[in-house]
Protein backbone atom coordinates (compact mmCIF):
# COMPACT_ATOMS: atom_id res chain seq x y z
CA UNK A 1 0.00 0.00 0.00
CA UNK A 2 1.41 3.16 -1.20
CA UNK A 3 0.36 6.29 0.90
CA UNK A 4 0.32 8.88 -2.16
CA UNK A 5 -1.43 6.32 -4.63
CA UNK A 6 -4.07 5.73 -1.64
CA UNK A 7 -5.14 9.49 -1.81
CA UNK A 8 -4.76 9.67 -5.65
CA UNK A 9 -7.68 6.70 -5.64
CA UNK A 10 -9.85 8.22 -2.49
CA UNK A 11 -10.22 11.66 -4.46
CA UNK A 12 -10.95 10.14 -8.34
CA UNK A 13 -13.47 7.58 -6.60
CA UNK A 14 -15.62 10.90 -5.17
CA UNK A 15 -15.20 12.66 -8.15
CA UNK A 16 -16.32 10.27 -10.04
CA UNK A 17 -19.17 9.31 -7.28
CA UNK A 18 -20.26 13.19 -6.91
CA UNK A 19 -20.14 13.76 -11.20
CA UNK A 20 -22.28 10.26 -11.50
CA UNK A 21 -24.88 12.16 -9.16
CA UNK A 22 -25.04 15.27 -10.98
CA UNK A 23 -24.94 14.52 -14.61
CA UNK A 24 -28.12 14.64 -16.17
CA UNK A 25 -27.19 12.37 -19.14
CA UNK A 26 -27.83 8.56 -17.40
CA UNK A 27 -25.19 6.56 -19.84
CA UNK A 28 -22.77 9.35 -19.01
CA UNK A 29 -23.60 8.36 -15.17
CA UNK A 30 -23.07 4.61 -16.72
CA UNK A 31 -20.09 5.42 -17.37
CA UNK A 32 -18.73 6.93 -14.44
CA UNK A 33 -20.02 4.36 -11.86
CA UNK A 34 -18.19 1.78 -14.39
CA UNK A 35 -14.85 4.12 -13.88
CA UNK A 36 -15.44 3.95 -10.16
CA UNK A 37 -15.84 -0.14 -9.57
CA UNK A 38 -12.64 -0.33 -11.63
CA UNK A 39 -10.93 2.84 -9.11
CA UNK A 40 -12.41 0.51 -6.56
CA UNK A 41 -11.06 -3.25 -7.33
CA UNK A 42 -7.76 -1.20 -7.46
CA UNK A 43 -8.05 -0.01 -4.77
CA UNK A 44 -8.92 -3.50 -3.19
CA UNK A 45 -5.94 -5.00 -5.05
CA UNK A 46 -3.79 -2.61 -3.14
CA UNK A 47 -4.81 -3.23 0.26
CA UNK A 48 -3.93 -7.18 -0.93
CA UNK A 49 -7.96 -8.17 -1.15
CA UNK A 50 -7.32 -9.93 -4.99
CA UNK A 51 -10.55 -11.72 -3.86
CA UNK A 52 -12.70 -8.80 -3.60
CA UNK A 53 -10.78 -6.69 -6.55
CA UNK A 54 -11.44 -9.43 -9.01
CA UNK A 55 -15.15 -9.87 -8.15
CA UNK A 56 -15.46 -5.76 -8.17
CA UNK A 57 -13.59 -5.43 -11.51
CA UNK A 58 -15.81 -8.62 -13.48
CA UNK A 59 -19.33 -7.34 -11.97
CA UNK A 60 -19.13 -3.42 -11.19
CA UNK A 61 -16.61 -2.42 -14.13
CA UNK A 62 -18.17 -4.92 -16.27
CA UNK A 63 -21.69 -6.50 -15.83
CA UNK A 64 -23.06 -3.90 -14.39
CA UNK A 65 -22.55 -1.13 -16.53
CA UNK A 66 -23.92 -3.77 -19.97
CA UNK A 67 -27.23 -4.15 -17.78
CA UNK A 68 -27.86 -0.65 -16.66
CA UNK A 69 -27.38 0.19 -20.32
CA UNK A 70 -29.83 -2.11 -21.38
CA UNK A 71 -32.17 -0.97 -18.43
CA UNK A 72 -31.84 3.10 -19.77
CA UNK A 73 -32.59 1.77 -23.38
CA UNK A 74 -35.41 0.21 -22.02
CA UNK A 75 -36.48 3.33 -20.25
CA UNK A 76 -35.28 6.52 -20.84
CA UNK A 77 -31.39 8.71 -20.96
CA UNK A 78 -32.53 11.74 -19.22
CA UNK A 79 -32.60 12.06 -15.71
CA UNK A 80 -35.04 14.72 -14.49
CA UNK A 81 -34.13 17.00 -11.30
CA UNK A 82 -36.61 16.57 -8.37
CA UNK A 83 -37.80 20.44 -7.52
CA UNK A 84 -37.67 20.64 -3.80
CA UNK A 85 -34.97 22.76 -2.71
CA UNK A 86 -35.73 22.65 1.13
CA UNK A 87 -35.64 18.40 1.23
CA UNK A 88 -32.45 18.91 -0.61
CA UNK A 89 -30.90 21.31 2.08
CA UNK A 90 -32.18 19.06 4.24
CA UNK A 91 -30.52 15.48 2.38
CA UNK A 92 -27.25 17.97 2.22
CA UNK A 93 -27.46 18.24 5.91
CA UNK A 94 -27.92 14.57 6.80
CA UNK A 95 -25.42 13.43 4.26
CA UNK A 96 -23.06 15.94 6.41
CA UNK A 97 -24.34 14.81 9.41
CA UNK A 98 -23.18 11.16 8.30
CA UNK A 99 -20.04 11.87 6.75
CA UNK A 100 -18.67 13.70 10.20
CA UNK A 101 -20.13 10.64 12.24
CA UNK A 102 -18.32 8.28 9.54
CA UNK A 103 -15.24 10.16 9.79
CA UNK A 104 -15.64 10.22 14.25
CA UNK A 105 -15.91 6.97 14.23
CA UNK A 106 -13.05 5.96 12.00
CA UNK A 107 -10.21 7.70 14.46
CA UNK A 108 -11.02 5.37 16.56
CA UNK A 109 -10.59 2.40 14.33
CA UNK A 110 -7.13 0.20 14.80
CA UNK A 111 -4.60 0.41 12.29
CA UNK A 112 -4.84 -1.81 9.31
CA UNK A 113 -2.90 -5.00 9.62
CA UNK A 114 -2.88 -4.19 13.16
CA UNK A 115 -2.45 -7.58 14.85
CA UNK A 116 -3.57 -6.74 18.16
CA UNK A 117 -7.35 -5.52 16.32
CA UNK A 118 -10.28 -7.47 17.40
CA UNK A 119 -10.86 -9.18 13.65
CA UNK A 120 -7.42 -11.03 13.89
CA UNK A 121 -7.68 -12.02 17.77
CA UNK A 122 -10.59 -14.01 17.71
CA UNK A 123 -12.02 -17.46 15.69
CA UNK A 124 -10.44 -15.99 12.28
CA UNK A 125 -7.13 -17.12 13.90
CA UNK A 126 -8.05 -20.39 13.97
CA UNK A 127 -9.44 -20.19 10.04
CA UNK A 128 -6.05 -18.94 8.86
CA UNK A 129 -3.57 -21.16 10.83
CA UNK A 130 -5.95 -24.69 10.20
CA UNK A 131 -6.74 -24.33 6.37
CA UNK A 132 -4.38 -25.57 5.02
CA UNK A 133 -4.38 -28.70 6.92
CA UNK A 134 -8.51 -28.91 7.33
CA UNK A 135 -9.22 -28.46 4.02
CA UNK A 136 -5.87 -28.74 2.09
CA UNK A 137 -6.73 -25.02 0.53
CA UNK A 138 -3.80 -22.65 0.60
CA UNK A 139 -6.38 -19.74 -0.60
CA UNK A 140 -8.40 -19.02 3.09
CA UNK A 141 -10.76 -16.68 1.35
CA UNK A 142 -11.59 -19.77 -0.82
CA UNK A 143 -11.92 -22.05 2.80
CA UNK A 144 -13.98 -19.34 4.44
CA UNK A 145 -16.67 -19.08 1.68
CA UNK A 146 -16.82 -22.37 0.74
CA UNK A 147 -16.24 -24.36 4.04
CA UNK A 148 -16.24 -22.86 7.43
CA UNK A 149 -19.17 -19.90 6.89
CA UNK A 150 -20.50 -22.40 3.68
CA UNK A 151 -24.10 -21.49 5.29
CA UNK A 152 -23.10 -17.71 4.54
CA UNK A 153 -22.72 -18.69 0.97
CA UNK A 154 -25.79 -20.83 0.36
CA UNK A 155 -27.75 -17.58 1.69
CA UNK A 156 -25.65 -15.03 -0.80
CA UNK A 157 -26.22 -17.22 -3.87
CA UNK A 158 -29.99 -18.32 -3.16
CA UNK A 159 -30.28 -14.04 -2.58
CA UNK A 160 -28.70 -13.46 -5.68
CA UNK A 161 -30.59 -16.02 -7.68
CA UNK A 162 -33.95 -14.64 -5.79
CA UNK A 163 -33.11 -11.04 -6.98
CA UNK A 164 -32.76 -12.36 -10.38
CA UNK A 165 -36.29 -14.29 -10.22
CA UNK A 166 -37.69 -10.63 -9.08
CA UNK A 167 -36.39 -8.81 -11.33
CA UNK A 168 -37.58 -11.29 -14.32
CA UNK A 169 -40.63 -11.70 -13.12
CA UNK A 170 -41.39 -7.55 -12.57
CA UNK A 171 -39.77 -6.65 -16.35
CA UNK A 172 -40.95 -10.22 -17.84
CA UNK A 173 -43.45 -9.47 -21.01
CA UNK A 174 -45.42 -11.70 -21.99
CA UNK A 175 -47.49 -11.88 -25.41
CA UNK A 176 -51.02 -11.34 -23.35
CA UNK A 177 -49.30 -8.25 -21.64
CA UNK A 178 -49.00 -6.41 -25.11
CA UNK A 179 -52.14 -7.68 -26.75
CA UNK A 180 -53.97 -5.72 -23.21
CA UNK A 181 -51.62 -2.58 -24.56
CA UNK A 182 -52.43 -2.19 -27.80
CA UNK A 183 -55.85 -2.82 -27.07
CA UNK A 184 -55.56 -0.04 -24.40
CA UNK A 185 -53.46 2.46 -26.35
CA UNK A 186 -56.24 2.03 -28.84
CA UNK A 187 -59.12 2.89 -26.59
CA UNK A 188 -57.09 6.07 -25.93
CA UNK A 189 -56.48 7.27 -29.27
CA UNK A 190 -60.60 6.62 -30.03
CA UNK A 191 -61.21 8.45 -26.15
CA UNK A 192 -59.29 11.44 -27.34
CA UNK A 193 -61.31 11.50 -30.99
CA UNK A 194 -64.45 11.24 -28.90
CA UNK A 195 -63.58 14.03 -26.98
CA UNK A 196 -62.09 16.53 -29.46
CA UNK A 197 -65.44 15.77 -31.38
CA UNK A 198 -67.29 17.32 -28.50
CA UNK A 199 -65.31 19.92 -27.63
CA UNK A 200 -62.20 21.89 -26.13
CA UNK A 201 -63.84 22.78 -23.17
CA UNK A 202 -65.46 19.33 -22.56
CA UNK A 203 -61.88 17.51 -23.18
CA UNK A 204 -59.77 19.68 -20.74
CA UNK A 205 -62.62 18.99 -18.10
CA UNK A 206 -62.17 15.40 -18.81
CA UNK A 207 -58.48 15.58 -18.93
CA UNK A 208 -58.30 16.90 -15.01
CA UNK A 209 -60.85 14.44 -13.98
CA UNK A 210 -58.65 11.41 -15.00
CA UNK A 211 -56.51 10.05 -12.15
CA UNK B 1 -28.32 -3.59 -27.81
CA UNK B 2 -28.71 -7.02 -29.46
CA UNK B 3 -28.53 -8.22 -32.58
CA UNK B 4 -25.65 -8.48 -35.38
CA UNK B 5 -23.28 -4.99 -34.67
CA UNK B 6 -22.54 -3.61 -37.45
CA UNK B 7 -19.12 -3.69 -37.81
CA UNK B 8 -17.22 -6.31 -39.08
CA UNK B 9 -14.37 -5.70 -36.61
CA UNK B 10 -16.18 -5.79 -33.38
CA UNK B 11 -17.95 -8.71 -34.71
CA UNK B 12 -15.10 -11.08 -35.87
CA UNK B 13 -13.22 -9.22 -32.17
CA UNK B 14 -16.23 -10.64 -29.91
CA UNK B 15 -16.67 -13.67 -31.63
CA UNK B 16 -12.42 -14.70 -31.21
CA UNK B 17 -12.48 -13.17 -27.54
CA UNK B 18 -15.79 -14.90 -26.12
CA UNK B 19 -14.13 -18.61 -25.98
CA UNK B 20 -11.42 -16.96 -24.58
CA UNK B 21 -13.63 -15.28 -21.44
CA UNK B 22 -15.28 -18.01 -21.08
CA UNK B 23 -12.22 -20.49 -20.69
CA UNK B 24 -10.86 -17.51 -18.36
CA UNK B 25 -14.29 -17.68 -16.21
CA UNK B 26 -13.67 -21.69 -15.78
CA UNK B 27 -10.17 -21.03 -14.78
CA UNK B 28 -11.20 -18.79 -12.02
CA UNK B 29 -13.60 -21.31 -11.20
CA UNK B 30 -11.57 -24.25 -11.00
CA UNK B 31 -8.48 -22.68 -9.47
CA UNK B 32 -10.26 -21.22 -6.37
CA UNK B 33 -8.49 -22.88 -3.97
CA UNK B 34 -5.01 -21.76 -4.92
CA UNK B 35 -5.31 -18.34 -5.90
CA UNK B 36 -7.97 -15.20 -5.95
CA UNK B 37 -11.32 -16.19 -7.65
CA UNK B 38 -14.05 -18.56 -6.75
CA UNK B 39 -17.66 -19.28 -7.78
CA UNK B 40 -18.45 -15.44 -7.73
CA UNK B 41 -15.95 -13.66 -10.16
CA UNK B 42 -15.85 -17.14 -11.96
CA UNK B 43 -19.50 -17.18 -12.50
CA UNK B 44 -19.71 -13.47 -14.00
CA UNK B 45 -16.68 -14.12 -16.34
CA UNK B 46 -18.60 -17.18 -17.82
CA UNK B 47 -21.80 -14.79 -18.00
CA UNK B 48 -20.17 -12.66 -19.92
CA UNK B 49 -18.91 -14.51 -22.45
CA UNK B 50 -22.71 -15.73 -23.06
CA UNK B 51 -23.41 -11.86 -23.15
CA UNK B 52 -20.47 -10.71 -25.32
CA UNK B 53 -21.93 -12.59 -28.51
CA UNK B 54 -25.67 -11.58 -27.55
CA UNK B 55 -24.46 -7.80 -28.09
CA UNK B 56 -22.42 -8.08 -31.00
CA UNK B 57 -23.19 -11.46 -33.11
CA UNK B 58 -26.22 -11.89 -35.72
CA UNK B 59 -29.43 -13.39 -33.41
CA UNK B 60 -30.14 -16.31 -34.31
CA UNK B 61 -25.86 -17.26 -33.64
CA UNK B 62 -25.86 -16.10 -30.54
CA UNK B 63 -29.27 -17.47 -29.14
CA UNK B 64 -28.38 -21.11 -30.75
CA UNK B 65 -24.59 -20.52 -28.67
CA UNK B 66 -26.54 -20.05 -25.30
CA UNK B 67 -30.36 -20.49 -25.74
CA UNK B 68 -32.71 -18.31 -23.81
CA UNK B 69 -33.90 -20.88 -21.26
CA UNK B 70 -30.19 -21.14 -19.97
CA UNK B 71 -30.53 -19.09 -17.48
CA UNK B 72 -33.28 -19.51 -15.48
CA UNK B 73 -32.39 -23.40 -16.09
CA UNK B 74 -28.73 -22.66 -15.08
CA UNK B 75 -29.82 -20.87 -12.08
CA UNK B 76 -31.77 -23.10 -10.49
CA UNK B 77 -29.37 -26.22 -11.48
CA UNK B 78 -26.23 -24.25 -9.43
CA UNK B 79 -28.80 -23.62 -6.50
CA UNK B 80 -30.12 -27.12 -6.45
CA UNK B 81 -26.69 -28.91 -6.27
CA UNK B 82 -25.35 -26.05 -3.62
CA UNK B 83 -28.79 -27.57 -1.67
CA UNK B 84 -27.49 -31.29 -2.33
CA UNK B 85 -23.99 -30.57 -1.58
CA UNK B 86 -25.49 -29.30 1.74
CA UNK B 87 -27.56 -32.05 2.69
CA UNK B 88 -25.39 -35.05 1.87
CA UNK B 89 -24.05 -34.89 5.02
CA UNK B 90 -27.29 -34.60 6.55
CA UNK B 91 -28.80 -37.20 5.18
CA UNK B 92 -25.47 -39.43 6.63
CA UNK B 93 -26.07 -37.60 9.88
CA UNK B 94 -23.35 -35.28 10.41
CA UNK B 95 -24.50 -31.23 10.47
CA UNK B 96 -25.28 -29.36 7.45
CA UNK B 97 -22.82 -28.37 4.73
CA UNK B 98 -20.32 -30.61 7.03
CA UNK B 99 -18.36 -32.49 4.14
CA UNK B 100 -16.13 -33.90 6.15
CA UNK B 101 -18.89 -36.77 7.67
CA UNK B 102 -19.09 -38.03 4.57
CA UNK B 103 -16.29 -40.93 4.38
CA UNK B 104 -15.12 -42.59 1.26
CA UNK B 105 -12.63 -45.27 1.64
CA UNK B 106 -8.72 -44.32 1.36
CA UNK B 107 -9.59 -40.46 0.92
CA UNK B 108 -8.80 -38.41 3.82
CA UNK B 109 -11.04 -35.95 6.01
CA UNK B 110 -9.27 -33.18 4.64
CA UNK B 111 -9.30 -33.82 0.51
CA UNK B 112 -13.22 -34.84 1.02
CA UNK B 113 -13.35 -30.89 2.44
CA UNK B 114 -11.44 -30.25 -0.31
CA UNK B 115 -13.56 -31.69 -2.64
CA UNK B 116 -16.79 -30.28 -1.36
CA UNK B 117 -14.91 -26.79 -1.29
CA UNK B 118 -15.04 -27.20 -5.42
CA UNK B 119 -18.40 -28.71 -5.66
CA UNK B 120 -19.89 -25.61 -4.14
CA UNK B 121 -17.68 -23.43 -5.81
CA UNK B 122 -19.18 -25.12 -9.49
CA UNK B 123 -22.42 -24.92 -7.83
CA UNK B 124 -22.01 -20.88 -6.87
CA UNK B 125 -20.32 -20.22 -10.20
CA UNK B 126 -23.30 -21.89 -12.12
CA UNK B 127 -26.34 -20.15 -10.25
CA UNK B 128 -24.63 -16.77 -10.54
CA UNK B 129 -23.80 -17.61 -14.39
CA UNK B 130 -28.17 -18.33 -14.45
CA UNK B 131 -28.64 -15.06 -12.58
CA UNK B 132 -26.90 -12.39 -14.36
CA UNK B 133 -28.13 -14.24 -18.02
CA UNK B 134 -31.62 -14.46 -16.68
CA UNK B 135 -31.50 -10.43 -15.89
CA UNK B 136 -29.58 -9.58 -19.20
CA UNK B 137 -32.35 -11.71 -21.03
CA UNK B 138 -35.03 -10.41 -19.00
CA UNK B 139 -34.05 -6.43 -20.14
CA UNK B 140 -33.39 -6.89 -23.47
CA UNK B 141 -37.06 -8.92 -24.01
CA UNK B 142 -35.43 -12.10 -25.11
CA UNK B 143 -36.57 -14.12 -22.37
CA UNK B 144 -38.93 -16.62 -22.59
CA UNK B 145 -38.82 -18.29 -19.45
CA UNK C 1 19.19 -5.86 -17.50
CA UNK C 2 17.20 -4.01 -15.61
CA UNK C 3 18.44 -1.11 -17.09
CA UNK C 4 16.87 -2.05 -20.04
CA UNK C 5 13.27 -2.64 -18.40
CA UNK C 6 13.59 0.91 -16.56
CA UNK C 7 14.65 2.69 -20.12
CA UNK C 8 11.41 0.64 -22.09
CA UNK C 9 9.20 1.21 -19.29
CA UNK C 10 9.87 5.19 -18.79
CA UNK C 11 9.44 5.44 -22.00
CA UNK C 12 6.07 3.12 -22.59
CA UNK C 13 4.90 5.81 -19.59
CA UNK C 14 6.14 9.03 -21.42
CA UNK C 15 3.97 7.70 -24.18
CA UNK C 16 0.76 6.83 -21.90
CA UNK C 17 1.24 10.38 -20.51
CA UNK C 18 1.41 11.82 -23.77
CA UNK C 19 -1.67 10.07 -24.91
CA UNK C 20 -3.61 11.56 -21.38
CA UNK C 21 -2.69 15.00 -22.53
CA UNK C 22 -3.97 14.22 -26.05
CA UNK C 23 -7.13 13.38 -24.68
CA UNK C 24 -6.89 16.48 -22.42
CA UNK C 25 -5.91 18.86 -24.86
CA UNK C 26 -7.19 17.70 -28.36
CA UNK C 27 -10.81 19.08 -29.66
CA UNK C 28 -12.90 16.63 -30.01
CA UNK C 29 -13.64 12.61 -30.10
CA UNK C 30 -11.83 11.69 -33.14
CA UNK C 31 -8.79 13.18 -32.80
CA UNK C 32 -8.98 12.04 -29.10
CA UNK C 33 -10.01 8.66 -29.92
CA UNK C 34 -6.69 8.72 -31.68
CA UNK C 35 -4.54 9.70 -28.84
CA UNK C 36 -6.07 7.22 -27.15
CA UNK C 37 -5.63 4.29 -29.61
CA UNK C 38 -2.45 4.52 -31.40
CA UNK C 39 -0.17 5.64 -28.63
CA UNK C 40 -1.74 4.23 -25.96
CA UNK C 41 -1.50 0.90 -26.93
CA UNK C 42 2.28 1.67 -27.85
CA UNK C 43 2.97 2.82 -24.40
CA UNK C 44 1.30 -0.33 -22.98
CA UNK C 45 3.48 -2.90 -25.50
CA UNK C 46 6.17 -1.22 -24.32
CA UNK C 47 5.65 -1.37 -20.69
CA UNK C 48 5.10 -4.97 -21.18
CA UNK C 49 8.78 -5.51 -22.92
CA UNK C 50 10.22 -3.76 -19.73
CA UNK C 51 8.20 -6.16 -17.41
CA UNK C 52 9.84 -9.23 -19.21
CA UNK C 53 13.51 -7.95 -18.81
CA UNK C 54 13.07 -7.73 -14.67
CA UNK C 55 14.86 -10.60 -12.53
CA UNK C 56 11.54 -11.65 -11.30
CA UNK C 57 9.24 -12.73 -14.12
CA UNK C 58 10.44 -16.33 -14.71
CA UNK C 59 9.02 -18.33 -17.84
CA UNK C 60 5.34 -18.94 -16.16
CA UNK C 61 4.81 -15.13 -15.31
CA UNK C 62 6.19 -14.55 -18.66
CA UNK C 63 3.23 -16.35 -20.42
CA UNK C 64 0.68 -14.63 -18.40
CA UNK C 65 2.18 -11.47 -19.54
CA UNK C 66 1.43 -12.21 -22.98
CA UNK C 67 -1.67 -13.70 -22.69
CA UNK C 68 -2.87 -10.03 -20.86
CA UNK C 69 -0.65 -8.18 -23.27
CA UNK C 70 -2.78 -10.11 -26.39
CA UNK C 71 -5.75 -10.00 -25.12
CA UNK C 72 -5.12 -5.84 -24.72
CA UNK C 73 -3.11 -5.53 -27.96
CA UNK C 74 -6.73 -7.00 -29.57
CA UNK C 75 -9.74 -5.48 -27.57
CA UNK C 76 -8.08 -1.71 -26.63
CA UNK C 77 -7.99 -0.94 -30.76
CA UNK C 78 -11.87 -2.66 -30.85
CA UNK C 79 -13.32 -0.71 -28.38
CA UNK C 80 -11.71 2.98 -29.84
CA UNK C 81 -12.83 1.76 -33.05
CA UNK C 82 -16.40 0.91 -31.83
CA UNK C 83 -16.78 3.88 -30.17
CA UNK C 84 -15.39 6.46 -32.75
CA UNK C 85 -17.47 4.54 -35.31
CA UNK C 86 -21.05 4.92 -32.37
CA UNK C 87 -19.49 9.06 -32.80
CA UNK C 88 -19.79 8.89 -36.34
CA UNK C 89 -23.66 7.26 -36.68
CA UNK C 90 -24.70 9.96 -34.08
CA UNK C 91 -23.37 12.37 -36.56
CA UNK C 92 -20.91 13.97 -35.07
CA UNK C 93 -18.73 16.30 -37.25
CA UNK C 94 -15.31 15.72 -37.53
CA UNK C 95 -12.93 18.98 -36.42
CA UNK C 96 -11.69 21.56 -39.20
CA UNK C 97 -9.04 24.01 -38.97
CA UNK C 98 -11.60 26.91 -38.10
CA UNK C 99 -11.61 29.21 -41.16
CA UNK C 100 -9.68 32.64 -41.24
CA UNK C 101 -10.82 35.46 -42.89
CA UNK C 102 -7.94 35.92 -45.36
CA UNK C 103 -6.97 33.13 -45.75
CA UNK C 104 -6.53 30.83 -49.02
CA UNK C 105 -8.81 28.08 -49.00
CA UNK C 106 -7.34 24.77 -48.06
CA UNK C 107 -3.61 26.08 -48.24
CA UNK C 108 -3.07 23.02 -45.23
Amino acid sequence: MIVALDIAIFVIMLLTAALALRVKDLLTAVALLAGYSLVASVLFIGVAALDVGLVEAALGAGITGVLFIAAILLTTRRSVARERPKQQALTMVLIAGFFGLMVFASTDLPDRGDPEAPAQTGVSTVYVSQSLADTETPNVVTSLLADYRSQDTLGETLVILTAALAAALVLMRRPEDDAVEDERAKAAVEDERATDAVGGERATDAGEEQP
Amino acid sequence: MIGAYPSVVVRVVSALLSPFILLFGLYIIAHGHYGPGGGFAGGVFVAAAVILPRMTLDEELAYRLAPPWLGPAAGGIGMLLFLAVATVPLALGGDFLDYAMVEIAGVAASRIRYLGILVVEIAVGIAVFGSVVLIFDVLTGKSDA
Amino acid sequence: MIVVSYVLMSFGLVLIAISTLGLLVLPEIYTRAHAVAKSETLGLLLVFIGLYFRPEIDLAAAGRLTLILIIALIANPTAVHALVRAARRAGIEPWKVPHKPGAEEESW
